[in-house]
């Protein structure tokens, strides 16, 4: 009898569970862990429906539906069939986790770890990344003249050779012609990164901000380095915060080798003044956020010879660095939304639990309440946000470590963004082991690592240029 | 039940912001006042009442070495205003001092 019980016990555990109160029978590891549905809102559906077979059928299908609209760019792109797509899709969260880990073009706003992501996307993204950049210094105009409308960012991986041969980019499928799946191809992609048209819109944004550097008496070179930065610490971004950079009029002023930053006219007015630490302006080689004058924009601005060359050898800072660093607080003060604002399908947590007990007292707009309360809960996240580096700031403040980026990260919240930043594009480490390259930063800090990947998109590294 | 929730909430309210308004004899404050400065709306200044290092928008030095204040920690955010900022501080004798002349010289500071 012993041995028989364990058997006797799987064997009518099925019914047991059928047998179980509908509130009961939720189970982390099958309905949250795999089907993103928290237990909060499997008690609503129980109110609604006593029936948890029935409810699990209905999250799972709402589950597939959400992800089958998020691997669309993949889709439209060819990475996968419709059918291949649902497979995995009907996988749970690990079959979609293998669909965002194949895809080349930017993961979309969704939660969870993204570690192991970013850890394929910082090897093989470089290509892809290079790629796009290669594209804005030659010239949008070849870009938008042969671009296949509904294959964002096909083209560029053409250029980079991934297209025709998937060893060199993992796990992606060779390409296959896609049957549409009815229904589906009428609707709008995930936010922000699927539609084609923002894909060319954010493009043109990038050369509007390449434009506003104001090279005056540097060299091709350094002004040519610092258009380079630029496409590439925004070739991947979201494309609300590139145009935000554009809509606040963001300038990045060079300060040729052989003058001083306030011989420059925006920084003038710092003319033998001193900065709030008792240095003199007039000396200083980098600074972020100068408010032009009014209606006219910021200006940040860095050396000539910080482009050029790992400056102060043995005590200065990697080539890159000062751009990046300094940019990083002009993307994170004029790029980034002050709160974080809601996708599309995401009405406010206020709004949501109104619609939420509406839906399932009788509204008629019920099945789109629960719908849009479904999708809130699942753990889609709005995009990132200035309050949501403030929180991470504080948060990293009360770890031992600190935020582990350096001692200057952890002043203020912008020196940690802009420190952050230098990390994920693989500028900040020095030799006094100040900050992170990208690989640390995703294995001690995924968390932030995840933050900067919903900013800026996978990173390319800057070093070797 | 929502009634005793109710009532536990409205006592122990009172309570909590005695608690919060002065610490008691032999008590110790473990977090330093901070305030923030701004000008027009934008944010110029951030303090901490107690000693720290003090932040210019200028590129650090290389040598990576902050500036460190006797009895206050502050980051400034407008280049522009930072050698008002800076003469401020160097005329005031603490903190409390520092924030008056703040107000006086057109700065509105309000409590983080």
């Amino acid at each position: 009898m012993g041995p028989l019980l364990p058997a006797l016990l799987v064997v009518l555990s099925p019914l047991s569970w059928a047998a179980a109160p509908c509130p009961d029978a939720f189970r982390e590891e099958e309905h949250q862990a795999k089907w993103e549905v928290t237990r909060a809102t499997w008690a609503v559906l129980c109110a609604r429906d006593p029936d948890p077979e029935k409810n699990l059928a209905e999250v799972k299908e709402k589950f597939i539906e959400a992800c089958l609209e998020r691997a669309l760019p993949s889709i439209q792109a060819g990475y996968y069939t419709t059918e291949r797509a649902h497979e995995l899709c009907a996988e749970g969260v690990p079959g979609r986790e293998r669909i965002y880990l194949a895809q080349e073009v930017p993961r979309p706003f969704v939660g969870g770890n993204a570690s192991a992501h970013l850890t394929v996307a910082s090897d093989r993204t470089e290509v892809y990344s290079r790629a796009i950049g290669d594209v804005l210094r030659g010239g949008l105009a070849s870009m938008y003249g042969e671009r296949r409308i509904g294959d964002p960012g096909g083209e560029v991986l053409a250029k980079a050779g991934l297209a025709s041969d998937p060893s060199k980019s993992g796990a992606r499928p060779a390409l296959t012609p896609v049957p549409r799946r009815p229904g589906l191809d009428s609707r709008p992609g995930p936010p922000g990164l699927s539609s084609p048209d923002v894909f060319v819109r954010r493009a043109r944004n990038i050369e509007v901000i390449q434009s506003r550097v104001v090279a005056d008496g540097v060299s091709d070179q350094a002004a040519d380095q610092a258009r380079w930065v630029v496409g590439r610490m925004l070739a991947a971004a979201d494309p609300a915060v590139v145009q935000n950079l554009v809509d606040r009029k963001v300038y990045s002023y060079i300060i040729p080798k052989d003058k001083q930053l306030t011989d420059l006219e925006p920084f003038k007015r710092l003319k033998g003044t001193q900065t709030f630490d008792g240095r003199v302006w007039d000396f200083v080689r980098g600074v972020g956020n100068m408010s032009l004058p009014e209606g006219e924009g910021y200006a940040m601005a860095v050396s000539e010879e910080s482009l050029l060359e790992d400056h102060e050898p043995g005590g200065g800072y990697p080539k890159n660095y000062v751009f990046v660093h300094e940019f990083g607080h002009m993307v994170q003060i004029h790029g980034l939304p002050t709160r974080p604002t809601s996708v599309p399908a995401a009405p406010s947590f206020r709004e949501r639990l109104g619609r939420l007990l509406t839906g399932f007292l009788g509204n008629p707009d019920q099945e789109r309440s629960r719908d849009t309360g479904l999708l809130a809960f699942g753990g889609i996240q709005a995009p990132a946000s200035f309050f949501e580096s403030f929180q991470l700031y504080r948060a990293s403040l009360k770890r031992p470590g600190k935020s582990t980026l350096g001692d200057y990260a952890d002043v203020n919240v912008q020196e940690f963004f802009a420190q952050l930043t230098a990390a994920y594009f693989n500028v900040g480490l020095n030799e006094r082991g100040n900050g992170h390259d990208l690989r640390s930063l995703i294995e001690q800090r995924p968390d932030l690592a995840e933050f900067m990947y919903r900013v800026y998109g996978p990173a390319p590294s800057m070093g070797r240029r | 039940m929502r009634l005793i929730l109710t009532l536990l909430l409205l006592t122990g309210m009172p309570a909590c912001r005695r608690s919060q308004e002065a610490p008691k004899k032999g008590e110790t404050v473990v977090e330093a006042r901070s305030y923030e400065v701004t000008k027009k709306g934008r944010l110029v200044l951030t303090v901490t009442d107690a000693p720290g290092p003090i932040v210019s928008t200028a590129l650090r030095p290389p040598d990576g070495k902050m500036v460190n204040h006797p009895f206050l920690s502050a980051s400034a955010y407008a280049p522009e205003e930072e050698d008002a900022l800076r003469q401020l501080l160097e005329k005031s004798q603490n903190t409390r001092d520092f924030l008056a002349r703040l107000r006086k010289a057109g700065y509105e500071v309000a409590p983080r």
